[in-house]
């Protein structure tokens, strides 16, 4: 097996996607605040799966931000129903592993697909990677998170 | 640690109280003064916040400046997340900046130590550093200092000439001072030096072996490998693969300081 690295693009931010998206907005646009909102989520599960249950603390500024980014989203229920149950699912795991969530952020992934936003899909869909469940249960985790 | 701090006085407040103990946080006092800030201190980390000198005009040219200068120390930004930063953030990020903290939300005092802390090759430096403590405790401060830049900033070295005019001696001077010190000769600290550094941006970071050759100034990956081969005794992709980071620094160790190492093996 090789264990070269193949030559790859450039390092750069997780979830880039996120924010390029967010450049040409205005800050106090219905979409920015969806953006924002998604953004933090998924930033906060980056930390919770290197540092675990001490991100999703109560006093962690970084949930703070991030749920009250999430409260802000009166205008676009789906979507704060699916970041809400991604927290909330952190929240309840609080340990590793994160696979617990992965069917809450595939069903975000697909949100976003379903919305013809496929830049910000397959970001969601990196963090999943090849553990992402069949579509099928995305499908079901997605109704189960609407309804 | 050793962090290098870009950033406007609230944030530098802040980064002073978090890391009060933990790590040494140098200030610089704006763009221009960076370059000498680097002269002066070992860097293992520089912060940057595009809102730095003139919060009324972000800029960022000065930052891709200096991460063309030092390709293999890691860049953080540290800033607001709104619509003043965030093209500043977006173009940062595209030139290989891979890490965010933003105000308000990532730095609570843990998870900006715990942040720094993952930067690849800040650890083993601070454990390389310590290891040669006793060595460079005996070297005239100037060549410590010197010496202790080269382990936590290699890439602002080229050669013996760079190192002995950072210590303010002559290149005969600091072979001397290193024979005296029963450290290995200048030339071969640094080379362990970037041997580290390289061994960490691969196995830490998410850089190709071509991409860690040309961040250190090697001439090619077959440099690179030559010198992975002198420090570890295996090619660049093996080390990475095989050696755990702890053992990494002791071979390193036993090739700048030889008979430090040969006596606490005996």
């Amino acid at each position: 097996m090789s264990i070269r690295r193949p030559r790859g693009p450039k390092p750069s931010l997780k979830h880039l996607a996120f924010l390029e998206a967010m450049i040409e907005l205005p800050e106090s646009s219905a979409k920015a605040r969806a953006l924002r909102a998604s953004l933090l989520t998924l930033r906060l599960f980056d930390e919770w799966t290197l540092r675990g249950a001490v991100v999703t603390d109560g006093n962690s500024p970084m949930l703070r931000a991030t749920s009250a980014a999430v409260d802000a989203l009166h205008d676009d229920r789906d979507l704060q129903l699916l970041l809400t149950r991604i927290v909330d699912g952190m929240l309840t795991l609080r340990d590793l592993p994160p696979s617990g969530v992965f069917p809450r952020l595939a069903a975000l992934a697909d949100h976003y697909a379903q919305r013809g936003e496929h830049l910000l899909a397959d970001d969601v869909r990196l963090l999943v990677g090849a553990s992402a469940p069949a579509p099928a249960a995305r499908e079901s985790a997605a109704s189960e998170v609407v309804a | 640690m050793n962090i290098l701090a870009c950033v406007p006085g609230e944030l530098l407040t802040r980064l002073r109280a978090v890391c009060d103990g933990s790590h040494r946080v140098h200030a610089a006092l704006d763009w221009e003064d960076v370059a000498s800030a680097v002269e002066q201190h070992p860097v293992d980390v520089i912060v940057v916040d595009p809102r730095f000198g003139s919060p009324a005009k972000l800029t960022f040219a000065p930052v891709l400046e200096l991460r063309r200068i030092y390709p293999s120390t890691p860049f953080v930004i540290y800033t607001t997340l709104d619509a003043t930063t965030l093209p500043a953030i977006v173009t940062l990020s595209l030139s290989g900046i891979n890490q965010l903290i933003i105000v308000d939300v990532d730095d609570e005092p843990k998870q900006l130590c715990a942040i720094f802390e993952r930067q690849p090759g800040a650890r083993l430096a601070d454990d390389l550093a310590n290891a040669l403590a006793p060595q460079l405790s005996q070297l005239p401060p100037d060549v410590a200092a010197a010496l202790e830049r080269v382990i936590h900033t290699p890439s602002a070295f080229d050669s013996v000439p760079d190192l002995a005019a950072a210590a303010n001696v002559s290149r005969r001077t600091i072979y001397r001072e290193c024979e005296r010190a029963e450290l290995a000769s200048p030339r071969e600290i640094i080379a362990a030096a970037r041997a580290l550094r390289a061994y960490a941006l691969l196995r830490e970071g998410d850089m190709a072996i071509e991409d860690v050759a040309a961040a250190l100034g090697f001439s090619s990956p077959h440099h690179l490998a030559k010198t992975m081969r002198w420090a570890s005794g295996m090619t660049t992709a093996r080390a990475r693969a095989r050696i755990a980071p702890d053992d990494f620094v002791q071979m390193v160790v036993a090739r700048v300081a030889p008979m430090t190492s040969s006596s606490s093996a005996s």
